[in-house]
């Protein structure tokens, strides 16, 4: 887990089968029947599934990604062991999401000791939004998830340039110089690009 | 944009600090502005899925595991396959019949020192003090799943091997591997078993034995020789119709299938039991042959039968012939104008702080500087390694350019972890600073931030290897690139020499690991830099606590046995050659 100063950027990897992703031929409750009667194989199914929008609610409520996937993992671990907890009626995802809340908490309670001032406004910010964020993501759909890449590539290229960079730390002052821009018009067209690719995510799956 | 939003977003985006007055202020739109608290919900989802659609993907290497995931690379087929079989007999183990397991799977730690502990005292005892029992413990000797955990404790130690085949269970057994209960097959060479209440039996392929308990086995099959001095005469064999074979001394045993079995007493005498029958001695330089429910006289013939003299003589000679394959490939890489840097670690005088670059371009200052690194054994008798124990033990070295393609190959030995990250290499820039007028230096990058193209070289705890290559630093911090590898180091490797090696091609970001041989990991580097640097640091550096995240200590505690770096990419071919020289003979 990264963190304090030091930024982690794993490098891509070849997919592996545990990360490739094809929804059409998903069927939870008999996935879900499968690994309870011991074909634990077919829990990567749930975990390619499920991968991306678990590890985006984490990273919306904590600064760094890796640390978001470090808990993503431990939440699939925490899944894979007590399956048998989980009620076929309920919404996968959003059981998912409760563990996620509940590795955060502990996160952020393990954490708290080393926080500067900055850390503890944000995990206050993050505890005043849980509701928020919870409803946003069980808005969200696989289709809208999967839409998004292609969404990206058709921003008009500054925006893209922003999106793709992203403006964690120090890299929105960077942007700053790079595309010759105030911070306020920087954080504006982001702004812009974000509501453009949730129109672009919606809209391509309404 | 509003501009509280502005606000909130460089903060939550770690761009921009406020002050309490701020936050407070902010904090209360949140909570009362429901408009507010979407707005600001929806942007910072949208930054977390552009985010994590565009990043790689992660390795998940404890879910892999817990799900047996196959590794992409035929590296880990045999070993897999291995483990496939042995977690089978376990199954079967545990529906009643034992089966020999190794103790990468022991389930306590205490078990594993309480067995050192017997290992030694009975070395002790037994007047062996000079020759060297390996006892390899894995620190983290946690079970690799749920189904293996219920592994057996172990007996005994694979001490020694020459020329040995095995098959079965014992599919892949190393020198100085623990072993529990259970049968294993040597189909070819000699194979030396010590027990841990005192005995020895050497084996001679083809043979099967049955290891019983610290203290009994059975000879399914094939020849061995039994050493039973001291405390191992408490020592039982038995063999198909022969039971309680107790000697005082050395006897051989060979049982052949369907076919009669022998028993020599070498030196002292043997007494057994046959099918039931009374306790017969057998008296020194004699032999006896059973077959066909009789006990008859034989002729005593104690040449086939395997001894230790045999044993160490093979073993030399192929450590003789071995070490000099080495050498010849060695002298060939320390030849080749692209080989930046050689250490083979051998040396006709080794200095205390001095490690020789071997390479024909070698200048000065790439001759290392050793700073609390020991000299200890290397992979062959006659040359040395490097053993780093303490927290700054470590060699230092100037080796300044820069390099679009680079690859580094280490034979290394990691004897355990006590950290979490052990830095087997990184790179360095000089310490800059001005003098005050005061005398006191002043450092133009107190924090030891790396400059882009510096690179590190980890092992971590979990037996993963990562190559890092620095893409800039600044307020926000270090920001590395990385590469890294499945988990490459099990609990079975430690205290074993491995070659580790990777490529790196800045023109394209490839980046490919090898461990021992053969490609593990390909990856391909998000922002490739060339590499460039001044110093390179082997072995523990000595850092001050802001560049270490989480304050974590690096520790290598394991020795470094050869290290080439080579200003172009090598193949799979000859990094492939490069192990199968250097690999040790046993």
């Amino acid at each position: 887990m990264q963190l304090g100063t030091t930024h982690v950027r794993i490098a891509k990897v070849r997919r592996t089968p545990l990360q490739m992703h094809n929804p059409s031929d998903f069927d939870l409750k008999s996935t879900i029947s499968s690994v309870k009667s011991g074909d634990r194989d077919a829990f990567r199914q749930i975990v390619r599934h499920f991968g991306l929008p678990l590890r985006a609610f984490l990273a919306s409520q904590l600064h760094h990604l890796d640390d978001a996937d470090d808990l993503a993992q431990d939440v699939f671990l925490a899944a894979f062991n007590h399956l048998d907890r989980f009620r076929t009626e309920e919404d996968f995802g959003a059981w998912l999401r409760g563990i996620a809340r509940n590795k955060l908490k502990t996160y952020f309670r393990s954490h708290s000791r080393r926080q500067s001032a900055m850390e503890r406004f944000r995990n206050e910010v993050a505890e005043v939004m849980e509701v928020d964020f919870e409803k946003l993501a069980g808005d969200l759909r696989e289709e809208q998830v999967d839409r998004l890449l292609s969404c990206i590539s058709r921003l008009p290229d500054k925006m893209r340039r922003i999106v793709r960079a992203g403006l964690e730390g120090q890299r929105a002052a960077e942007l700053c110089d790079e595309l010759e821009m105030k911070v306020g018009a920087l954080y504006t067209m982001n702004h812009r690009a974000n509501k453009l690719l949730r129109e672009c995510m919606i809209g391509e799956s309404a | 944009m509003d501009k509280d939003l502005q606000d909130l977003m460089a903060a939550w985006l770690d761009h921009e600090e406020l002050s309490e007055d701020r936050q407070l202020e902010l904090r209360k739109r949140l909570k009362g502005d429901a408009e507010f608290r979407q707005e600001f919900a929806e942007q910072t989802q949208m930054l977390s899925l552009t985010r994590a659609v565009q990043a790689s993907e992660p390795r998940w290497l404890q879910l892999e595991e817990l799900l047996e995931h196959s590794p992409q690379f035929a590296v880990f087929a045999d070993e897999i396959a291995f483990e496939e079989r042995v977690a089978a007999e376990i199954s079967r183990a545990e529906g009643g019949n034992g089966f020999a397991l190794l103790l990468r799977w022991l389930t306590g730690g205490f078990a594993v020192a309480g067995l050192c502990v017997a290992l030694f005292v009975t070395a002790f005892q037994m007047g062996k003090k000079s020759e060297r029992v390996e006892v390899h413990v894995p620190v983290s000797a946690r079970p690799e799943s749920s189904q293996l955990a219920k592994s057996t404790v172990p007996i005994a130690v694979l001490a020694r091997t020459a020329k040995a085949e095995w098959s079965g269970n014992a599919a892949n057994l190393q020198t100085g591997e623990l072993l529990g209960r259970g049968r294993f097959k040597i189909e070819n060479g000699l194979a030396q078993v010590d027990f841990i209440d005192g005995a020895r039996v050497i084996l001679r392929g083809p043979a099967e034995l049955d290891l019983r308990s610290g203290n009994s086995a059975h000879l399914v099959k094939g020849s061995a020789m039994c050493v039973v001095k001291g405390p191992g005469q408490a020592f039982e064999l038995s063999t198909p119709g022969l039971t309680e074979v107790r000697g005082s001394s050395e006897f051989g045993l060979s049982v052949k299938a369907n076919g009669p079995t022998e028993l020599h007493a070498i030196s002292g005498s043997v007494k057994f039991r046959a099918e039931g029958g009374d306790l017969t001695e057998v008296i020194e330089a004699t032999a006896i042959r059973f077959a066909d429910t009789r006990v008859q006289a034989a002729t005593y013939e104690p040449e086939f039968f395997p001894d230790l003299t045999e044993l160490k003589r093979l073993e030399q000679e192929i450590i003789a012939s071995r070490s000099v394959d080495w050498y010849d490939h060695a002298l060939g890489w320390s030849h080749e104008p692209e080989t930046l840097l050689h250490y083979t670690f051998m040396s006709d005088v080794y200095q205390e702080n001095r490690l020789e670059n071997h390479a024909q371009t070698a200048t000065e200052k790439s001759h290392g500087m050793i700073i609390g690194a020991k000299w200890s054994d290397g992979r062959w008798p006659w040359k040395k390694a490097l053993e780093f124990r303490n927290q700054t033990d470590r060699v230092l070295l100037g080796l300044p350019g820069q390099h679009d393609k680079l690859t580094l190959a280490t034979w290394i030995r990691v004897d355990t972890f006590t950290q979490e990250e052990n830095i087997l290499l990184r790179s360095k820039q000089p310490d800059r600073w001005t003098m005050k007028d005061n005398g006191e230096r002043v450092y133009e990058n107190p924090e030891q931030q790396p400059d882009r193209g510096e690179i590190r070289w980890v092992l971590n705890r979990s037996g993963v290897v990562r190559f890092q290559v620095a893409t800039g630093s600044g307020e926000a911090g270090q920001r590395w690139d990385v590469a890294a590898t499945p988990r490459v180091l099990k609990e079975r490797g430690i205290g074993h020499w491995a070659l580790l090696a990777t490529t790196y091609d800045a023109t394209d970001g490839s980046v490919m690991h090898y461990w021992n041989g053969r490609p593990v990991s390909k990856s391909v580097m998000t922002d490739p830099a060339p590499l460039a640097f001044e110093y390179l640091e082997l072995g523990n550096p000595n850092l001050s606590e802001d560049v270490r995240p989480n304050r974590t200590r690096y520790g290598f505690f394991g020795a470094m046995g050869e290290l080439l770096i080579s200003r172009r990419i090598l193949n799979e071919a000859e990094i492939a050659k490069f192990y199968l020289a250097g690999k040790p003979a046993s």
